[in-house]
């Protein structure tokens, strides 16, 4: 069993265009782990989709090396390519044809059982509509359709390129529990999503990337950080934070507008509230030095950072604007 | 290769213009195997009778022209002591020529001229078809985006790029081989029945006209196929192809060539097709008053050439391009 399903090395990818030379993808080091889900987050023109051509061999590397399952492309890219499934950009299949047509032409060129159209329309729940004409799907329908076609290689790397665009709120959930189920089954799921709360959802390791370059890799976990702040709000605001300060922690007054999200679901500032990073310390310890001083508070939450604040983070410390694409 | 080969045949099958634009490549034929037939039944007594007619006729407005010249003979550019001989040879000139089948105005089937006028204009009509197959089948996978996902399933491009120009190939020789028999036997049983059979050798030439026919149907639609692939689009490819046609005869006449039709396309199709295309040709002057003296010929030969250079290097083009370029 390989480490990683997909690996790069200095993967650069340069286009010529009318006003010069523009580089998509700058000396890209990407690592994804063989089993679970990885997402895969940048803002709009960051080099996702073309980092994912590359690996498809749909576009040719002006340099660098990839791995795909272990095996060099794309040199041994046909080898592989018949236990990578994948959904690049939106959904395209001919109009004309059903959705079943379009499906059984996939198998057949994939030496495939014609069983497993039937079962990958089923897993996507499109069985009822499969001798439809593709033109008369909806997005959510073709997206389904194309998911389908993704699954009937029984793959070993799924990779999915805004897999839940234009599916409606049941839609996306149904994808998220596939892509959860595949990468827990053992398939290693590459996902490239704006809706980045949905990645943290699913995914159990990420990469971000920034004008073609990796920004941060690695665990969920790891990329939220290891350290926890808490909220804390006491009757006497003053008096808490000179107390903690005094304890060698850092405090704040919770912002107007935090990009973090507590443990409850709620957002936004709490009037009076203070922000403590205790460091390693535990919540029970902060609560012990406000009681010890009197000071009971009447609610200390912890307060984790979130894959959006860490993204919007990031890419706002190198330059970058724009949304998650 | 075959299960990629079966599967771009279903794919062509599917595909809603490819089953109009084989439609169109029976019944056109079979419309100008309908009109070739009716135009050569055999002359019978109403046509004669008919033709007959109008020979009166003529001869009537003949004579009352005669008479009028014989008034007034300066008005038919004679001097005005003519004698009323001239004007019968100025009006009426060959008496011989007011004969009924003189004024019969089609001629009876003839498969040897068959062989190099509609056998010439079934075959292009095969070829327009099947070139717009070839362009709409590759350019329907460019334009819905679909190629990517083909891809997905079988990245070898070059077996892919195979694969769909062989579809495109046999589905252009079996309905070529298939119409063109079918209209050579209609004209031949036609002949047959109606006892205008051909002189020794004509069928010959038919079938040989009738393979090359089928090799050129096969080639533009093959061409075409590989054009698309290259440009990505069949309206582009469409275009290169008119352009392509007006260009190749309006250049050699532009340019300080002696004989144009030597180059054009028109002319090396109908050569590969007929076997030979003649065209006058002023580098021969003087050449006198024999027409043979004057012609030179495109043969069979030479337009193979010429039309074979077309076709490997929108080929090479296609092939490397597909192979290199980045698919969207």
């Amino acid at each position: 069993m390989v480490e990683h399903a997909v690996e790069t090395r200095g993967l650069s990818k340069t286009f010529r265009t009318r006003h010069g030379v523009r580089t998509a993808v700058d000396g890209l080091d990407l690592l994804v782990p063989a089993t679970g889900v990885h997402g895969f987050l940048g803002p709009n023109g960051s080099g996702k989709t073309t980092t994912i051509r590359l690996l498809l061999g749909l576009a040719r590397a002006s340099a660098g090396e990839m791995r795909v399952l272990g095996r060099p492309v794309p040199q041994e890219l046909p080898d592989v390519i018949g236990r990578v499934g994948a959904v690049v950009e939106s959904p395209k299949f001919s109009p004309t044809f059903t959705g079943r047509q379009n499906l059984d032409l996939l198998a057949r060129a994939g030496g495939l059982p014609r069983t497993r159209v039937d079962r990958a329309l089923e897993q996507v729940g499109m069985s009822e509509r499969a001798g439809d004409r593709y033109q008369a799907y909806s997005l959510g329908m073709k997206q389904r359709l194309a998911i389908a076609a993704t699954l009937l290689k029984d793959p070993a790397l799924l990779v999915l390129d805004e897999p839940t665009n234009g599916l409606d709120p049941a839609g996306i959930r149904e994808i998220r529990e596939l892509v959860r189920s595949l990468g827990e089954g053992g398939v290693a799921v590459l996902v490239s999503s704006h809706i980045l709360a949905e990645v943290q959802q699913v995914c159990t390791s990420a990469s971000i990337v920034g004008r073609g370059r990796l920004l941060a890799q690695g665990p969920v976990e790891s990329l939220l950080g290891a350290s926890t702040t808490y909220r804390v709000r006491v009757a006497d605001p003053a008096a808490a934070r000179a107390v903690l300060e005094r304890a060698g922690w850092t405090v704040r007054p919770e912002p107007a507008a935090p990009g973090s999200t507590g443990s409850t679901g709620s957002t936004g500032s709490t009037a009076g509230a203070l922000v403590v990073d205790p460091g390693p310390e535990p919540a029970h310890r902060v609560a012990q030095v406000l009681g010890e001083a009197g000071l009971w508070p009447d609610e200390l939450t912890p307060l984790r950072p979130d894959l959006e604040s860490v993204f919007l983070d990031l890419t706002a410390e190198h330059g970058l604007a724009g949304g998650a694409r | 290769m075959i299960r990629l080969l079966g599967v771009e045949l279903t794919r062509l099958r599917l595909r809603r213009a490819v089953v109009v634009l084989c439609g169109l490549a029976i019944v056109v034929p079979v419309l100008i195997a309908a009109a070739t037939l009716w135009e050569g039944r055999p002359i019978d007594a109403r046509d004669r009778a008919e033709a007959e007619r109008q020979v009166a006729e003529s001869l009537a407005f003949a004579e009352e022209d005669v008479a009028r010249c014989e008034e007034d003979p300066e008005d038919w550019g004679l001097g005005p002591d003519a004698d009323p001989g001239e004007c019968f040879d100025v009006v009426i000139g060959d008496p011989s020529f007011y004969t009924a089948d003189n004024y019969l105005w089609r001629t009876p089937l003839d498969v040897g001229q068959e062989r190099t006028n509609t056998g010439v204009a079934v075959v292009v009509v095969l070829a327009i078809a099947l070139m717009l197959v070839g362009a709409t089948f590759a350019g329907s996978d460019w334009a819905t985006g679909s190629l990517s996902v083909q891809l997905l399933t079988d990245p070898r491009r070059g077996r892919v790029w195979l694969a769909k120009g062989l579809a495109v190939g046999l589905l252009a020789a079996l309905l070529a081989t298939v119409v063109l028999t079918l209209y050579w036997s209609a004209l031949g049983g036609a002949a047959a029945a109606w006892d205008l059979s051909p002189p020794d050798g004509v069928w010959g030439d038919v079938v040989t006209s009738a393979l090359a026919g089928v090799v050129l149907v096969t080639g533009a639609a093959v061409t075409l196929y590989a054009l698309t692939m290259l440009l990505r689009s069949t309206v582009g490819a469409l275009g290169v192809l008119v352009a392509a046609s007006v260009g190749s005869t309006l250049v050699p006449a532009l340019l300080p060539v002696a004989a144009p039709e030597r180059w054009i396309l028109p002319s090396q199709v109908y050569a590969f097709v007929t076997g030979r295309f003649e065209y006058y040709d002023p580098s021969r002057e003087p050449c006198g008053a024999v027409y043979e003296d004057c012609v030179s010929a495109v043969g069979r030969g030479d337009a193979t050439a010429y039309l074979l250079v077309v076709m490997v290097v929108v080929l090479a083009l296609s092939v490397w391009s597909f192979r290199r370029r980045d698919v969207p």
